[in-house]
């Protein structure tokens, strides 16, 4: 049998493993380990498992995935999103749909201290649906606003799937933090105008809500500083190269503890309840992150993606049009699974044949704005039927809506997704322009 | 990610909630391990800006301890069943076929744990015999794998456990 087939008898048999409810982390090692094994020897694979796990927790570098997880853990407990949802609220609630503009706005702001979109939308969900609801918002738009806003997460640095594609292109964390800043608040923009357009057509579906005095207005202003405060000392930190990203998350974590207790609003039982979210949620991670590893050494041995590469670049297919049968495959894709599996499985496949194309960029700038295209593209996953993990948290929370509402309620913000992606697609100056400015 | 992971309420079997207990216990240490690294990076990040004195050798400590959380962070998450899976295609499957096939996940999990364990027992051996260290401090890169071998022990005990409770709901 020839390298080419194990390879793709092996990722075969990985797809049936997924589709037959094997944990993703799971499939992918013992997919690895034995074709890992049918590549070169039994003692080469009990070799390289003596030290490599180790190893690769080790790396001092990876530590900023559980900080930024932690961070966003004490964020949630310190329930900044109630703040963050009051002040946007205070501002712009009086107008017409001005209510889920707030907590699209809100999402925006906890996004940026939070890499996470599920935490996102559920500590933002249990915050604003109830006020969307008892204002006379109906309840497919409010839920549909939610889980959407959710996804402002990932989108806007900190993100935890954005670290994770640096990862696999060997990009600079920094640097990708620094492209997704402009996308994530076209992102913001974009929903809110879907806001505004949905209000105008359907006027009874968000109504204005009272309007705020200056006072309340100015209160509920200097409620949200440590938001500020956070978010200019980790992001702006790693921006301006003050610290490596490693160092920015442990103090945003630190900061994030502190400011949940001192507010009276963690105790012990919520800093255990914390650090477990955290604990299950980083050893899904790291499970999944050294099985790519013995996977894609596997892969690497196939030849496959090289050979995958090879065929793309003489299809005569153009550049562009790769690129963009790769997004649709990644839009798909995320429907059923998640974001980071998915990353970490097509991402190795994916990159090596962008890299002998020409884009007429660097090679830097490819990985830049790719792996942008591709953090907006996995967000998406999280909002589309039929497992759109967002929608399915905040329609739980709602409780009296259908599924099929809030999959409804999400379609304007999925318009406005797929428009962003392709303005991102055509103008990869948006991307750019920030890392070259900073750089 | 979502509450559920933590409201999580012991399982019934004896066995189990001695498990349960221990992976809970290993996993708020390994939180605790994390905070611990984190304020010590930001200690060390401020005395760098006041006094220029950083702590030395601080992102050893810093690599070591957060490595030793994942290990300690694995067994409850497999307790917990958070490690993701695709489940749309057989979100309407029978909950036997469910539980068989989760057995059966769980099964290969334990294999790949045991033989991680193995590996491992050796691996730590051989960097012990190498007098491996990290540069700086000089800390033993076989400090690590007591704590790891044991985690590893305990996830591997874990996927047995869950293996049974499988097994039982299926036949109930």
């Amino acid at each position: 049998m020839s390298p080419l087939v194990i390879g793709a008898i092996g990722f075969a048999v990985l797809l049936v493993m997924l589709v037959v409810r094997i944990p993703i982390g799971i499939a992918m090692l013992a997919v690895g380990m034995v074709g890992f094994l049918t590549m070169t020897s039994a003692d080469a694979l009990l070799n390289i498992l003596k030290t490599q796990m180790f190893y690769q927790f080790l790396n001092y570098e990876m530590t900023v995935i559980p900080m930024f997880m932690l961070m966003g853990q004490f964020a949630s407990k310190a329930r900044l999103s109630q703040d963050l949802f009051r002040a946007t609220n205070a501002w712009i609630g009086h107008h017409r749909g001005g209510m889920a503009m707030a907590a699209i706005g809100g999402c925006a702001g906890f996004g940026a201290i939070c890499g996470s979109s599920l935490a996102t939308a559920a500590t933002m969900g249990h915050v604003a649906l109830p006020e969307l609801r008892r204002h006379g918002y109906a309840g497919s738009f409010a839920t549909g606003v939610l889980a959407a806003g959710g996804t402002l997460g990932i989108l806007s640095p900190p993100s935890v799937v954005l670290i994770v594609a640096a990862i696999v292109v060997e990009a600079n964390i920094e640097t990708l933090f620094q492209a997704a800043f402009v996308p994530g608040l076209i992102a913001t923009a974009g929903y809110m105008a879907a806001i505004a357009i949905v209000v105008r057509v359907w006027p009874e579906l968000g109504p204005a809500g009272p309007r705020a005095t200056a006072e309340e207005k100015l209160r509920a202003l200097v409620d949200i500083w440590p938001v500020v405060f956070i978010f200019l000392l980790v992001i702006g930190g790693i921006y301006f190269g003050l610290f490596t990203p490693t160092a920015a998350a442990s103090v945003g974590a630190v900061a994030m503890g502190i400011v949940a207790v001192t507010r009276g609003r963690m105790r012990l039982k919520g800093f255990t309840e914390a650090i477990l979210e955290t604990a299950v949620s980083t050893a899904m991670i790291f499970l999944i992150l050294f099985a790519a590893n013995v996977l894609n050494a596997f892969l690497g041995f196939t030849r496959l993606p090289m050979a995958l590469s090879e065929i793309m670049s003489g299809s005569g297919l153009s550049p562009m049009m790769i690129l963009i049968v790769m997004i649709a495959i990644f839009i798909i894709l995320g429907m059923f699974m998640d974001s980071m599996s998915m990353i970490l499985l097509f991402l190795p496949i994916f990159w090596p044949i962008l890299l002998v194309l020409d884009f007429g960029m660097s090679v830097e700038d490819l990985k830049i704005w790719f792996c942008i295209l591709t953090l907006m593209v996995a967000e998406m996953g999280l909002i589309t039927p039929p497992v759109g993990l967002n929608v399915f948290v905040i329609n739980s929370m709602a409780g009296d809506v259908s599924m099929r509402d809030s999959f409804r309620g999400v379609l304007p913000f999925l318009i406005s997704d797929f428009f962003r992606v392709g303005i991102l697609i055509l103008f990869p100056g948006i991307t750019l322009f920030l890392p070259h400015l900073l750089k | 990610m979502s509450d559920a992971f933590v409201t999580n309420a012991p399982p019934d079997d004896p066995a189990g909630r001695i498990l349960w207990r221990i992976s809970r216990w290993c996993a708020i240490a390994g939180g605790a391990l994390m905070a611990f690294s984190a304020v010590l990076t930001t200690l060390s990040i401020a005395l760098n800006a006041l006094f220029k004195a950083p702590i030395r050798g601080e992102y050893e400590i810093v690599g070591f301890g957060t490595s030793l959380a994942i290990y300690l962070f694995l067994p409850y998450c497999q307790f917990v069943r958070g490690n993701v899976v695709v489940d749309f295609f057989l979100a309407r499957a029978s909950s036997r076929l469910r539980e068989a096939l989760d057995a059966a996940g769980g099964l290969i999990y334990f294999v790949i744990s045991a033989l991680l364990i193995w590996r491992m027992s050796v691996g730590g051996l051989e960097l012990h015999a190498q007098k491996q260290a990290t540069a700086v401090l000089k800390i033993p890169y076989w400090w690590s794998f007591p704590v790891l071998l044991f985690c590893l022990g305990l996830l591997a005990a874990v996927t047995v456990n869950g293996i049974a409770a499988n097994v039982r709901r299926a036949r109930s």
